[in-house]
């Protein structure tokens, strides 16, 4: 897309500027447009907001006045026409001014352009140095309005354990993303991650065939290990879950305790160690009592009886297993922590038993990283830092919950362990300001509901209060990325995941395992 | 197309430079002082017809027309005013149109001129030099500035009646009258020249004073309902003998049906056979949302040309500080300018109120 004069800039000032465009352009909201300050050398960015009619006319209200007369002369069958229309309409166009480039270095934005300075569509040249801040993660290109250039953007993975946050409605291309930055992610063998996908959209795209999935990148063989108890085409592992495994905090994501239950449970926990739970589906409640009684403690026969038919019923989970030399857990996490995807289908799962799944594996690897942080600090260099994907986010980080439960606590300790939550959510208005202002990364992409789309607005790392219209016309695929890595909120056009396999390299799958740089 | 506004607001500064010191010189105290008299050039009528009713509307056809149409008004302006000196300021310019969109336009620098009554006649004549029009009359006109703005006018048309395509029509604001103060013949010849290149020459009277029973103006006299909803036109004047004034045939016309007003169109006397077409193309240039009725060019054309108030103020600026340099008296130059800060606050101010 080769530069073109759009309008000559009109005012205000640093906060706004507004150009004056041609009637006949096509300038729509969220579009970058540029601004030449021959003066100065620089060239300005401007982020479009807004844009209004506009006319030159001696009469008052004259606009509403032509309607009416050719609303009129429709009925009487007499035509108007408007003469000289390119001189006598005109848009007026809104604008929140970005920064400038000056000798390919982006500044913040203290002054203003010559007055009447000429305005322009951007071309690859002028944008060029956002090139700079692209990331190695290259999830789309730099969105114009509704056209793009050719300049890759996407996020650094080595932000990834400062937690990703995707944010759509339905249908407006959230798990098209998540395959996408998947996918980036497994063509990185530095980064691990760890999905869970309780759709069932991930593995091979769902849809009945018609989507692409994750086992269809060339890499997946290699890179990609799937979890599921479903009958799937392709590589997978049985998803188990030894009862040895599962913690407390785990089971407390599914069932309420009372304060007396609870602290039943934290003696049974002391007093049996990581067999706790194989203890409770296999002993009588008098035995148990009595056992704990030796260690004087006193529980009530009612208390233990709840525990054990809550421990039997975790127990029936058919992701559940008593076998303790299985390793699933313990597997699962060196890999992420080796750099390789994992892909946990809990699609089939009952959502008690999807919570139980995505609890455990999540608090095995937070506590896996911190324990070799702890370690010689060698051991802890060598992990691959991680991001674990979880979908419908807000059922477990609602902020009416509280915020103790294993994912508030990935969020605030996770970047110093190499632990990142990616927080995927078409409701963001239920999550906490807090909890989303420790997502560094953010994908905003077409949200309906203007609450959603307010506590985005007050939570990104950049200044994004003047695009709530933007956020609200965003069509399918588009989407905003705010970070503190990149110079202001780049629009982006996320690849469509089918395309995005089609460009890969053919050798990719080759040894080397890394892509060309700038293949996009 | 897509257009940018020009800017032809701009001041010359050897124009100022110039017409500085012919304000300084003329405000010595030794300056010559002339007699206050002068002729103006009164406008008499064609000869009419007596009832309107008499001559049925011509229904105009509605074409399509690809025809070019320019349209050429003149700006004036009085900047200074002082016993006998007067310093004025006029320009010419056309604009040109294909269908609804403006396909050119031309719009000269300002001329700027202080003179007295005794040496205005002097002026004019160095005006005219290098021209082919001639002046038969030696009077010293009432309205100096109406007399040059005609002047430029007159150089553009005849410029366009060379340079525009076959079929165009040039589009004058007024009347069609030759100006007494000069050889009336070139000017008859200028228009049957024009219609034998094929080029249609009319004019549109904004208000007219030319009435039938000599009280009420034709363009608000009563007429009956039926030519309220088409274009029409009919002929107003009677023959016109040879050595008439008159450059032009008299009419009146309805030109967009949805129009309240009716307007006098002049139309080219040696041009007769046009007479239809002409009135087609001037319909096809009056259906405007904004100027129904009238031809949107000469809208275009004046605006361009009209030397607002804000224009005349920075003329005025640029002068008194050449003045001031020249170290003539800032308060007469205060007061022969007068105070227009009022005009132009009211101006600011209704700026303003359009603005909210």
């Amino acid at each position: 897309m080769s530069s073109k004069i759009i309008g000559r800039l009109i005012g205000k000032s640093v906060a706004e500027l507004s150009f004056r465009s041609f009637r006949d352009s096509y300038i729509s909201i969220g579009s970058i447009v540029t601004v030449n300050d021959e003066s100065r050398d620089r060239t300005y960015l401007l982020r479009v907001i807004d844009v209004s009619y506009g006319h030159e006319s001696s009469e008052a209200n004259w606009a509403e006045k032509a309607a009416g007369r050719m609303m009129e002369e429709d009925t009487r069958g007499n035509a108007y026409r408007i003469h000289d229309p390119d001189r006598r309409l005109y848009k007026l166009v809104k604008c929140s001014p970005l920064g400038y480039v000056s000798n390919n270095a982006f500044h913040r934005p203290r002054s203003i352009p010559e007055h009447f300075s000429r305005v322009l569509t951007p071309d690859e040249e002028t944008m060029a140095f956002l090139r700079e801040y692209s990331g190695d993660l290259i999830v789309g290109h730099l969105r114009c309005g509704e056209d793009t250039l050719n300049i890759p953007l996407g996020i650094d993975g080595t932000t990834l354990s400062q937690h990703v946050g995707i944010f759509a409605t339905t249908g407006m291309g959230k798990s098209n993303l998540m395959k996408v930055l998947a996918a980036a992610i497994m063509e990185h063998p530095s980064y691990g991650l760890l999905i869970f996908d309780p759709h069932g959209e991930y593995f091979d795209g769902g849809q009945g065939g018609k989507r692409k999935g994750l086992k269809h990148h060339p890499l997946a063989e290699k890179r990609l290990f799937t979890r599921s108890l479903r009958k799937l085409s392709g590589n997978k592992d049985t998803l188990a879950i030894p009862l040895k495994d599962i913690e407390i905090e785990d089971i407390t994501q599914i069932f309420g305790f009372s304060q007396a239950q609870y602290e039943a449970l934290q003696a049974i926990r002391i007093k049996y160690g990581k067999e706790w739970l194989i203890k409770l589906i296999s002993i009588d409640i008098e035995t148990l009592i009595e056992e704990l009684r030796d260690s004087r403690l006193n529980f009530h026969e009612s208390t233990m009886a709840v525990l054990i038919r809550r421990a039997n019923h975790l127990a029936e989970f058919r992701t559940v297993t008593k076998d303790n030399d299985y390793a699933s857990v313990g597997d699962i996490v060196a890999k992420v922590q080796s750099g390789k995807a994992v892909l946990i289908d809990t699609a089939n799962l009952s959502q008690d038993e999807d919570l139980l799944v995505t609890s455990v594996i999540t608090r095995s690897v937070l506590k896996s990283y911190k324990y070799k942080y702890q370690q010689a600090e060698g051991e802890f260099d060598k992990l691959s830092p991680c991001l674990i994907m979880l979908e419908e986010a807000q059922r477990v980080l609602m902020a009416s919950a509280g915020d103790t439960n294993i994912f508030h606590r990935v969020v605030r300790e996770g970047r110093k362990f190499k632990v990142g939550l990616g927080v995927i959510t078409q409701q963001p208005k239920l999550l906490s300001e807090e909890l989303l202002s420790q997502l560094n990364s953010m994908f905003i992409l077409g949200l309906a509901d203007e609450r959603d789309r307010t506590i985005m607005r007050s939570s990104s790392k950049q200044d994004i209060s003047s695009l709530g219209t933007e956020i609200q016309t965003l069509a399918a695929g588009e989407a905003i990325l705010t970070s503190p890595t990149v110079p202001f909120a780049l629009p982006l056009k996320i690849f469509l995941y089918e395309d995005y396999l089609a460009r890969l390299p053919k050798d990719i799958a080759k040894p080397a395992e890394r892509p060309a740089e700038g293949f996009f | 197309m897509q257009s940018e506004t020009r800017e032809y607001n701009v001041i010359d500064d050897t124009i100022v430079r110039r017409t500085a010191s012919e304000i300084q010189l003329l405000f010595r105290p030794d300056a010559p002082q002339p007699a206050l008299s002068g002729t103006g050039t009164t406008e008499k009528a064609p000869p009419l017809i007596d009832d309107i009713t008499s001559v049925p509307p011509v229904t105009i056809r509605s074409i399509e027309s690809d025809a070019v149409v320019y349209a050429i008004d003149g700006g004036s302006s009085v900047i200074a005013k002082g016993g006998n000196v007067e310093v004025i300021c006029w320009r010419a310019g056309y604009v040109c149109f294909k269908g609804i969109h403006r396909e050119g336009e031309f719009c000269e620098s300002p001329n700027i001129l202080a003179y007295n009554r005794l040496n205005i006649n002097s002026i004019i004549n160095d005006f005219l030099a290098g021209t082919d029009f001639k002046r038969v009359m030696d009077e010293t006109p009432l309205s100096p500035v109406n007399e040059l703005r005609w002047m430029s006018e007159w150089m553009l048309l005849r410029r366009l009646i060379d340079e525009a395509p076959e079929g165009s029509l040039i589009l004058m604001d007024g009347t069609l009258r030759a100006n007494p103060f000069f050889d009336v013949k070139p000017q008859h010849d200028l228009f049957k020249k024009a219609a034998q290149n094929g080029i249609h020459i009319a004019s549109v009277t904004k208000t007219s004073s030319l009435s039938l029973d000599k009280a009420i103006p034709i363009d608000i006299m009563e007429i009956g309902a039926d030519e309220q909803s088409k274009t029409w036109y009919r002929q107003l004047n009677m023959s016109l003998p040879k050595d008439s004034p008159w450059l032009g045939d008299v009419y009146l016309a309805g030109l967009h049906p949805g129009a309240d007003k009716r307007y006098r169109v002049d139309i080219n006397r040696y041009d007769t056979e046009a007479v239809d077409r002409i009135f087609s193309i001037l319909v096809s240039v009056s259906d405007d949302t904004e100027f129904a009725g009238y031809p949107y060019p000469l809208v275009a054309a004046h605006r361009q040309a009209r030397i607002d108030l804000l224009f005349k103020q920075s003329i005025i600026e640029a002068l008194g500080e050449e003045l001031n340099r020249l170290d003539f008296s800032d308060g007469l130059w205060h007061f022969l300018t007068g105070d227009i800060h009022d005009k132009l606050n009211a101006d600011v101010l209704e700026i303003a109120a359009h603005e909210q």
